[in-house]
């Protein structure tokens, strides 16, 4: 009857001496793989000119209904195809982070970064507009 | 006293009883027991979720078992008619959160039947690896939260930190740890990452030894056996009139997995043994899935070996707009939990216009009332630990 428990405590007892497995979060970060699905970034290229031009298939195969887009004709120093989205926000209260809207992008311009610290303390503050989103250069 | 009882007494004294003796007898006579109905859940630890029962009491017997559930409704089957098959994907990954991929895999095998697309054969060994690991995690975290329920907390900490590794390896391959919606209709997302398939072989190497760590606390534990051997006992004959799958019905000595007795994927190409072990209560479920932990590490090192030999598409070539043709079709595949069944009925259009999903959890819970009659009140939580539930899947 003592037997199994002893043994039971050799094994407790032997994981003293190894090292710890646990991570002291806010310390210490925890690096996460490349294929990560965090935080949105809307690309740009190299001029500097938003890569988005208000095609809307992220919007239409967004499961969640967390994407809300609007284009407008522009300039081509602004878009190399003259079509911009104006108003492109993203609804962290809905997003479920599945990673279609990268899949479905045809011009790479909305991509999933590796970025996981997304909470907030006002709901207000979840809905990501293009300030937030555009990638800083 | 009352009139009923001074009676008794006058009669109990004209038979010449001594008074102590008659007064112990009328007590007997006239003390009546009641049924104590208790509350279990919905914000209980052990019932894994919301789960709600009520329980008739007699004493610390049980004598009857309500199952309340729906706490966590969300309507997946509707919703699955408002999206496209596509969009359906991540709706599945949030019925048993625990082993997202096999809820995947059932249900991208439906709609590939329905609409009879060839699935790439890596792709296939790539679904199949996912899903085992998905088993893998889903048993560990089982074991874990059984054990803690029961009493056993350290064996909590050691299978957490064997999950992680497995969860890391989805972060790896899918970007998601929980939710990993990586399946595809007619393939995978992406192709596995470099040195991925390392990662799994030296994950395959550790486990097996760990599982030895696991039985070493546990397995000839004496406090653990006698919170789970003949406890919440179940019959096969009783199992399969209730409609019991996956390890529940297999701890019940009932062979069947529907992995060997409907082949489907490549499960047909892969040597594994079928966990089964007939004590017909907790803990021969306990041996069912530790053993199903194990097989999984060897199906998982068999698609290793393929994928490192192979190279291929990962995709089938499916339309981006996606129409099956119209017809119904019904797909069992073998979750971590039990018997997984998509039910698809499809008018031609881009969306399904009814999806059954017939959940493992909930048709296992059914057996918890007639499992756990006549036991104590604590064998209630050991009968929960022992069907694994998941409210996710239960409440859909």
């Amino acid at each position: 009857m003592v037997g199994p428990l002893l043994k039971g405590l050799k094994i407790t007892f032997s994981h003293l001496f190894k090292p710890a497995f646990t991570v002291k979060y806010p310390y210490e970060k925890i690096e996460v793989a490349p294929r990560w699905r965090g935080k949105h970034v809307l690309r740009v290229d190299e001029e500097g000119r938003e890569k988005c031009c208000y095609c809307g298939l992220c919007e239409a195969v967004c499961p969640a209904n967390a994407i809300r887009i609007y284009g407008e004709e522009a300039p081509l120093e602004k878009s190399d195809v003259g079509k911009i989205a104006v108003i492109y926000e993203i609804d962290y209260r809905r997003c479920i982070f599945c990673g279609y809207c990268e899949e479905a992008c045809p011009r790479g311009a909305i991509e999933l970064t590796t970025f996981y610290e997304l909470a907030e303390p006002e709901r207000e503050k979840l809905l990501q507009t293009k300030e937030t989103l555009l990638e800083k250069r | 006293m009352a009139v009923k009882e001074e009676q008794q007494f006058k009669e109990l004294m004209a038979k010449g009883t001594s008074l102590g003796q008659v007064d112990e007898d009328i007590m007997r006579q006239n003390i009546r027991t009641q049924d104590l109905w208790v509350n279990m859940g919905p914000q209980h630890p052990s019932t894994h979720g919301v789960l709600r029962l009520i329980l008739a009491l007699q004493g610390e017997r049980i004598v009857d078992t309500e199952i309340v559930i729906g706490y966590l409704h969300r309507g997946t089957e509707k919703l699955a008619e408002a999206r496209t098959y596509h969009q359906i994907i991540p709706l599945t990954d949030r019925l048993d959160y625990l082993a997202s991929p096999a809820m995947n895999f059932g249900y991208v095998l439906a709609v590939e039947k329905l609409a009879g697309i060839e699935v790439p054969e890596r792709a296939e060994y790539i679904r199949v690896l996912m899903a085992e690991l998905a088993r893998i995690s889903s048993h560990l975290l089982w074991l874990a939260t059984h054990a803690l329920d029961i009493g056993a907390m350290t064996v909590f900490l050691y299978c957490f930190r064997e999950r992680e590794m497995v969860l890391d390896l989805f972060e790896m391959a899918t970007g998601g740890r929980l939710t990993t919606s990586y399946y595809r209709i007619g393939g995978v997302a992406h192709d596995l990452p470099e040195g991925f398939l390392d990662k799994v072989k030296e994950f395959c190497e550790i486990f097996p030894k760990r599982v030895q760590d696991y039985d070493d606390l546990l397995y000839s534990n004496r406090i653990w056996l006698s919170r789970t051997v003949n406890v919440a006992k179940i019959s096969a004959e009783k199992g399969l009139a209730l409609g019991l799958s996956g390890p529940s019905i297999r701890g019940s000595g009932v062979n069947w997995d529907l992995r060997r007795a409907n082949p489907y994927s490549v499960y047909d190409k892969l040597d594994f043994e079928v966990a089964v072990f007939d004590g017909c209560d907790v803990y021969a479920r306990y041996l069912v899935r530790r053993k199903e932990m194990l097989e999984s590490c060897k199906i998982v090192k068999q698609c290793v070996e393929y994928l490192e030999k192979t190279e291929g598409p990962v995709m089938a070539k499916v339309p981006k707009v996606f129409k099956p043709p119209a017809g119904e079709v019904y797909f069992a595949t073998e979750a971590p939990k039990g018997e997984l069944g998509y039910y698809i009925v499809s008018d031609g259009s881009n969306k399904p216009y009814r999806l059954k999903i017939r959940t493992p959890s909930f048709a296992n819970l059914i057996a918890l009332p007639e499992m756990v009659k006549g036991q104590m009140v604590a064998d209630v939580i050991a009968a929960i630990g022992s069907i694994d539930v998941v409210l996710g899947e239960v409440d859909r």
